[in-house]
C-alpha cells in the first residue's frame, strides 16, 4: 500500500500514519488476551 | 464519474448508496485478488483453512494485493470518497471476509468519533439475494441523535444486543429493511453508523471492504488514535501493510 503510493493515495494515508506509534503495544495486549484475532 | 448532488443528498438522509455495475468491468480480475490473497494467507481465518462454520477475516486486505491497493487510486473510489468526506478524506482500512450465515444487526461504530463521518465500500463477490446473504439496511438509523435513529439503535445496538422480540415482537428478519440484492461488479456504500445485517446465505460469502473516513482536526488527534486503537483487535501492528 505505501511502497506503491503516489502522491495521491499518499495523500489518504499520511495522518494515520502518523498516529500510529500506540498499536504495537495494543496489538502486544491484545494477543495476550485473546485465541485469535477479531473475526466480523 | 461524479456524484450527483442527489446522490450526496441521499447519502446523508438515508445512510447508504448502491451502485449496480459499477465495477463489472473488473469483477473478474477483482476476484481472483481476492482468492490470491486468501491463498498467501493460508485461506481463512488466522492463517488456518476457511471452516465453513465461522466467518473468516483478514484485515487490512486490499493492501495484500497490488491491483487491489490500486482500488484506491481509482476515480470512482476517489469521486465517492471526496464527495462524502472531503477531497482529504482518510483511508481507514479494510477487511476481507468469507462470511457464514446471518450477521444480526449492528452498527460499525456508532458512537465513535462523534462529528466525524465514516463510511464503508463493500464490494460482495457472489451474487447475493434478499434471503441468500445480501445486506439489509434501515434507512435513516444512522443520524446520531435524532429520535428515530436513537430509538432503533436502543433495539438493535450491536450483533451481542438485538431486543426485536422484548422492545418490538418480531423476529430481527422482520426488522423493516431494504434488502440490497447485489451481483459481482456491483457496490455498496454505507455510513459506518447505520443499522445493517444479513441473513440466511451459504458458508463462504465473499466479500471486501474498503473503510474511508472523515480528515481529522488536529485538536481531535485523540479520537484519531482511539480509531486506530480499534484495529488492536485484529492483530494489525500497523494501519497499512507496506
Amino acid at each position: 500500500m505505501i511502497e506503491t503510493a503516489g502522491p495521491a493515495r499518499m495523500r489518504h494515508l499520511e495522518q494515520r500514519l502518523a498516529h500510529q506509534d500506540h498499536l504495537p503495544g495494543l496489538v502486544a495486549a491484545a494477543r495476550q488476551n485473546m485465541s485469535e484475532p477479531n473475526r466480523f | 464519474m461524479s456524484l450527483t448532488e442527489q446522490q450526496a443528498r441521499f447519502f446523508d438522509l438515508f445512510g447508504y448508496l448502491s451502485f449496480p455495475g459499477i465495477f463489472a468491468a473488473e469483477a473478474g480480475a477483482i476476484t481472483e485478488a481476492f482468492e490470491q490473497v486468501w491463498t498467501d494467507h493460508g485461506g481463512g481465518h488466522n492463517q488456518r483453512a476457511h471452516d465453513h462454520t465461522q466467518n473468516s477475516a483478514l484485515l487490512p486486505f486490499i493492501d495484500q494485493h497490488a491491483s487491489l491497493c490500486a482500488l484506491l487510486d481509482d476515480e470512482r473510489v476517489e469521486s465517492i470518497g471526496s464527495t462524502l468526506l472531503g477531497d482529504d478524506f482518510n483511508y481507514m482500512s479494510s477487511d476481507g471476509n468469507y462470511f457464514v450465515g446471518d450477521t444480526v444487526w449492528h452498527s460499525d461504530g456508532y458512537s465513535r468519533a462523534p462529528g466525524y463521518c465514516s463510511l464503508k465500500l463493500a464490494f460482495y463477490l457472489d451474487a447475493v439475494g434478499r434471503d441468500s446473504g445480501c445486506l439489509r439496511v434501515v434507512p435513516g438509523s444512522h443520524r446520531k441523535g435524532d429520535p428515530y435513529a436513537e430509538a432503533v439503535h436502543e433495539t438493535i445496538a450491536t450483533s451481542g444486543s438485538n431486543l426485536t422480540e422484548e422492545h418490538w415482537g418480531i423476529p430481527s428478519t422482520g426488522v423493516p429493511a431494504v434488502a440490497l440484492e447485489t451481483q459481482p461488479g456491483d457496490l455498496v456504500v454505507f455510513n459506518h453508523r447505520l443499522k445493517h445485517a444479513t441473513f440466511v446465505g451459504d458458508t463462504r460469502r465473499r466479500m471486501f471492504t474498503i473503510n474511508l473516513q472523515q480528515r481529522f482536526r488536529e485538536e481531535d488527534e485523540a479520537l484519531l488514535r482511539e480509531c486506530i486503537g480499534s484495529l488492536a483487535g485484529f492483530w494489525s501492528e500497523t494501519v497499512y501493510a507496506p
